[in-house]
């Protein structure tokens, strides 16, 4: 996994944010006692964008999109081309029309509560539905042409629809599904394969920290985006990200504690702010570009 | 400051006070002439003068100014360190300690003598390591670090054994219980003894009248550090001791983006800058002269 | 009749004698009083602007002033040091060489003072270096020993001088048992004012071009070379201008005495040259900024190579015997090594030592006007002293200045 599209241009700011300097104190031994300040209004959760195992089944998505019950759907028998595909000569699926739904749904006053609120909350002004499309659906979309075409069935993905892998995670497959089938059948395994739009309409970055040995996850939390993983599997918060950056960077996270890497502020004897390693390093991009230097002195010469 | 007036400063206060008893000149003027070093001064005359400066800074820029006087700290003596590796030349130290210390401000053309700059930042050749001789403090590139260069910071390394102090015909510099080597710009001549001692040319100064807009003064001052000075005088980097002695970090330390500076006490063994020389290998700058820097240089 | 009340009679006389004298006389006081003027002028507006007014800068922060107060403590030092060949030689007439090479001593003093208050930031701080009055920071601070060695031979020069003088006026032979230790102590005085100011720079060891134990005895040496250069184109200009007589013998002896202390000062400097030539160290810099210029830089190139030629020259001249009698190659040679000896104290001391600077900053330094011009007021201030004073002292010596034996009475 070499390269890698960034799904969220303000996703560094985010980190930044994430990672707010730490009230530290030292104790006797010079070493770092670290009280994270808690996840505060406004910090962008990076759920937001990535769907990881523990998203909310039901009901709201995460960013308060009403979400369809695909499960319910399966549990009555319906394929997904029952819906997804209005005809035999359609090439790929999309989301269905309000008219696929009045099919069943014809007695609007008769459904169940889940499905009033669902028709409640994506019914227009005008009397019309547009039903959401997740964000990352809308991303990978185009690709269901390709899959269709390559005769892979819609379970591969998302499972059966009565399975719990097709619920969980909702529509969408994890991405290691999708890579570790990519890589098993030999299909193009570079993020914009998938991510189209985003590589297109986003910026698109590449991952320069030692990108040959590592990937996304090794830092990230597959199920959980809104945190790190060392490499033991431990979760570790974006406050404590030293520790993530220290099992590479033993000398530097040890230096960084002593003081003598990194950055320090407030008193030289008393309370101190420090600034994690990824307020300095672009934690995608660690070594700084070149700055513009502030003027240079007078010279003697022109000032006589 | 010693707490009682030294026999010497009574005979020297008999001496002046009889030569200019006659002509009736006020105390005022006769500070002029024979000005009684803070140094020596006991606590009660230090108020007074402290006083006496803030009132007058306060009129000339019309705002409020603080001169303090805070003594050294007990138990500390203040070591600096700066990270050769991580230093990219930015010059952020230099203007935020421009801004801090009340340095006098060049023209903006920068053909006037005016500006001084405590801090120089030297650009060298990376195959050449600290060679002063292909060193360039005035480089422009667009950006730094450039291709091939390493920079190397420069400002007072408040000396041990500091030869500025040594050469001073007047005991108008000293070195505090805190190793700052300070200035006392009511005493000090301006013979440029100490400018042409320094080895690290430290020492600055004010070859002109300074230009310091009410404006940009920094007006939270201490009396042996940022405060307003005059012309004719020598001046220099003192750690910040406004800051230092209050407990804040010196304003380069705190300007520096690449985090390259470390401060700390030295008597303090769990301190940041004793934790860099027992981890690191530190050098000081100049080691061959004997002049005892409380400034390390190391290579993170 | 006291000596106090001689003194001031003494004084009131002295001042119409001093105003007298030929147009010739006139004209060069009127000369030095305009040199005053300047100066004066050029003071005037470094006190409103500041020491920017002058070349310096913190690269190179002493200057042509520092420069020509070294050069004047080798003038004060050698004017003394003279002294003693006219015991051994047993010159005549030796008191007035004695007392002419004090009055110039005196006179060196004084503008060396002056050189070094108007290189002070703060002038009207000066008190602050005088011991007792001011914080005099001794033993630490050569300066301060220099101030104090400065003044002590000033006074003590000015005491001899003083005695001698109204003693004559009074038509009395001043007494050798009171002068004698005053004029002996003068000569180790002499020499320390010159080892003093040497160790003003040799004590810095950031600065490796003075950093060398060399640099007094070189001063000395110079010293002995430009001193007497001085005295001895005086001595002849008094010859011509006054009945004073001086024997050829003594005025050869002298240029020999200056063709020796001149070749221990070429080979001094070639010493140098050598130590620093061959170790090809990162001092090299200083002594390649002096003679071959560096990064394109030669504003001392000329001066270091005239300066050489001069001394060179002026020593083929002092050696030679033929050119040494010859008043005219004589007097040529004078005026080369006081030349030569002015450029290599003036300029090719001070300045090269600061260049490059300690941070490896060629900063090129040059005189402005302003130090030029107060630099002529000071030598004005020293013409117009010596000049006044020595047409006093040989009025005294020569009978022409005594006190009337009616205002005895």
């Amino acid at each position: 996994m070499g390269a890698c599209t960034h799904e969220e241009p303000a996703l560094h700011d985010a980190h930044l944010a994430l990672a707010r300097p730490v009230a530290v104190s030292l104790d006797a031994d010079g070493v770092v006692a670290a009280k994270p300040p808690p996840l505060s209004e406004g910090v962008f959760p990076c759920s937001r964008c990535h769907l990881g195992g523990d998203a909310d089944q039901d009901g709201a998505g995460p960013d308060g999109a009403p979400t369809l019950a695909h499960a319910a759907h399966g549990r009555k028998g319906l394929e997904c081309e029952d819906c997804h595909f209005e005809d035999e000569e359609q090439e790929a699926p999309s989301i269905p029309t309000f008219d696929v739904c009045e099919e069943c749904h014809d007695d609007l006053s008769a459904d169940s509560e889940r499905a009033r609120a669902y028709f409640d909350a994506t019914r227009q002004e005008d009397g019309t539905y547009a039903f959401p499309k997740r964000w990352r659906t809308q991303d990978v979309e185009p690709a269901h042409g390709a899959h269709w075409d390559a005769d892979v069935e819609c379970e591969s993905c998302h499972g059966a629809a009565t399975d719990n892998a097709f619920t969980k995670p909702r529509s969408v497959p994890l991405m290691e599904r999708c890579v570790g089938c990519h890589v098993a059948e030999e299909a193009p395994n570079e993020c914009a394969t998938c991510h189209r739009e985003t590589t297109e309409k986003m910026h698109a970055f590449t991952l320069h920290h030692a990108e040959e040995q590592r990937g996304c996850l090794d830092c990230h939390d597959a199920e959980d985006r809104d945190t790190l993983r060392l490499a033991n599997g431990e979760p570790v918060s974006f406050e404590a990200s030293y520790r993530l950056c220290g099992q590479c960077h033993g000398p530097k996270l040890r230096d960084w504690r002593l003081g003598l890497h990194g950055k320090r502020s407030g008193e030289w004897n008393g309370r101190q702010e420090y600034l994690l390693c990824a307020h300095c390093h672009d934690p995608h991009r660690p070594r700084h570009d070149p700055v513009e230097p502030l003027p240079a002195p007078p010279r003697p010469e022109d000032a006589r | 400051m010693s707490p009682n007036p030294t026999r010497r400063h009574l005979l020297k206060m008999a001496a002046t006070t009889a030569a200019l008893a006659a002509t009736g000149c006020r105390n005022e003027t006769l500070e002029m002439f024979v000005n009684t070093r803070l140094q020596e001064m006991d606590p009660a005359q230090l108020a007074r003068r402290l006083a006496a400066l803030e009132r007058r800074y306060s009129e000339q820029f019309d705002r409020e100014v603080t001169v303090a006087g805070t003594p050294a700290l007990p138990d500390v003596v203040f070591g600096y360190g700066l990270d050769l590796s991580r230093c990219n030349g930015n010059r952020a130290c230099v203007y935020a300690c421009i801004e801090e210390n009340n340095q006098s401000r060049g023209s903006a053309s920068g053909d006037d003598a005016r500006a001084i700059h405590w801090i120089t930042v030297l650009e060298m050749d990376e195959a050449r390591g600290v060679d002063l001789d292909h060193s360039d403090p005035y480089y422009d590139s667009e950006t730094v670090p450039a291709p091939g260069k390493h920079y190397f910071p420069v400002q007072c390394q408040q000396c041990e054994n500091a030869p500025c102090v040594k050469v001073c015909p007047v005991k108008a510099t000293w070195a505090e219980d805190d190793g700052i080597v300070v200035v006392d710009y009511d005493h000090c001549i301006g013979c440029r003894c100490c400018v042409a001692a320094c080895p690290y040319g430290a020492r600055h100064f004010n070859w002109s009248e300074p230009r310091l807009p009410a404006d940009e003064l920094n007006p939270t001052t201490h009396v042996l550090g940022n405060r307003p000075r005059p012309q004719g005088v020598v001046e220099k980097c003192t750690f910040c001791i406004q800051r230092t002695r209050a407990g804040k970090f010196p304003a380069c330390h705190d300007a520096c983006p690449t985090g390259a500076r470390v401060f700390g006490n030295l008597l303090d063994p769990n301190s940041a800058i004793r934790q860099l020389i027992a981890r690191k290998r530190v050098f000081i700058f100049k080691s061959e002269l004997n002049t005892l820097p409380r400034f390390f240089y190391f290579y993170g | 009749m006291s000596f106090l009340h001689a003194f001031r009679r003494f004084s009131s006389r002295s001042l119409s004698v001093g105003l007298r004298g030929s147009p010739a006389y006139l004209a060069w006081l009127v000369c030095c009083v305009v040199m005053i003027a300047i100066g004066a002028y050029a003071y005037s507006h470094q006190l409103r602007v500041g020491l920017a007014a002058t070349g310096m800068r913190d690269q190179v922060s002493w200057g042509f002033y520092i420069g020509n107060f070294t050069m004047l403590v080798g003038v004060a030092a050698a004017a003394v040091i003279l002294v003693i060949p006219a015991y051994v030689y047993h010159w005549k007439p030796i008191k007035e060489i004695v007392i002419l090479g004090e009055l110039l001593a005196i006179s060196a003093i004084v503008m060396c003072m002056l050189f070094v208050t108007v290189d002070l930031g703060r002038p009207e701080r000066l008190l602050h270096i005088i011991p007792l009055i001011g914080t005099t920071n001794v033993p630490s601070s050569l300066l301060g020993w220099d101030v104090i060695v400065l003044n002590g031979y000033f006074l003590l020069n000015l005491s001899v001088v003083t005695y001698m003088l109204v003693s004559l006026f009074r038509g009395r032979q001043p007494n050798p048992r009171i002068f004698m230790p005053m004029v002996l102590l003068s000569i180790p005085a002499a020499v320390a004012i010159h080892s003093v100011t040497a160790f003003v720079y040799n004590g810095l060891p950031g600065r490796p071009f003075w950093n060398a134990a060399i640099l007094a005895p070189r001063f000395l040496v110079s010293a002995f070379c430009s001193g007497p250069a001085v005295m001895l184109i005086v001595l002849q200009i008094l010859q011509r201008s006054t009945r004073i007589k001086l024997k050829r013998e003594a005025i050869w002896k002298i240029a020999e005495l200056m063709a020796y202390a001149m070749f221990v000062n070429l080979f001094f400097l070639g010493a140098e040259v050598f130590k620093e030539v061959y170790s090809d160290t990162h001092h090299l810099k200083h002594l390649e900024y002096l003679f071959v210029g560096l990064e394109g830089k030669t504003a001392l190139v000329p001066w270091a190579w005239t300066s050489v030629a001069l001394n060179v020259i002026a020593f083929v001249l002092f050696l030679v015997p033929r050119t040494r009698k010859d008043v005219r190659t004589l007097n040529i040679g004078c005026v080369m090594i006081f030349a030569g000896v002015f450029i290599e104290k003036g300029i090719g001391l001070v300045v090269p030592g600061f260049t490059p600077s300690v941070l490896g900053e060629i900063y090129e330094y040059s005189p402005t006007w302003t130090e030029i011009g107060v630099s002529l007021g000071i030598f004005g201030v020293g013409a117009l002293l010596f000049t006044f004073t020595s047409r006093v002292a040989i009025a005294v010596t020569n009978g022409e200045l005594v006190m009337r034996p009616d205002t005895v009475a």
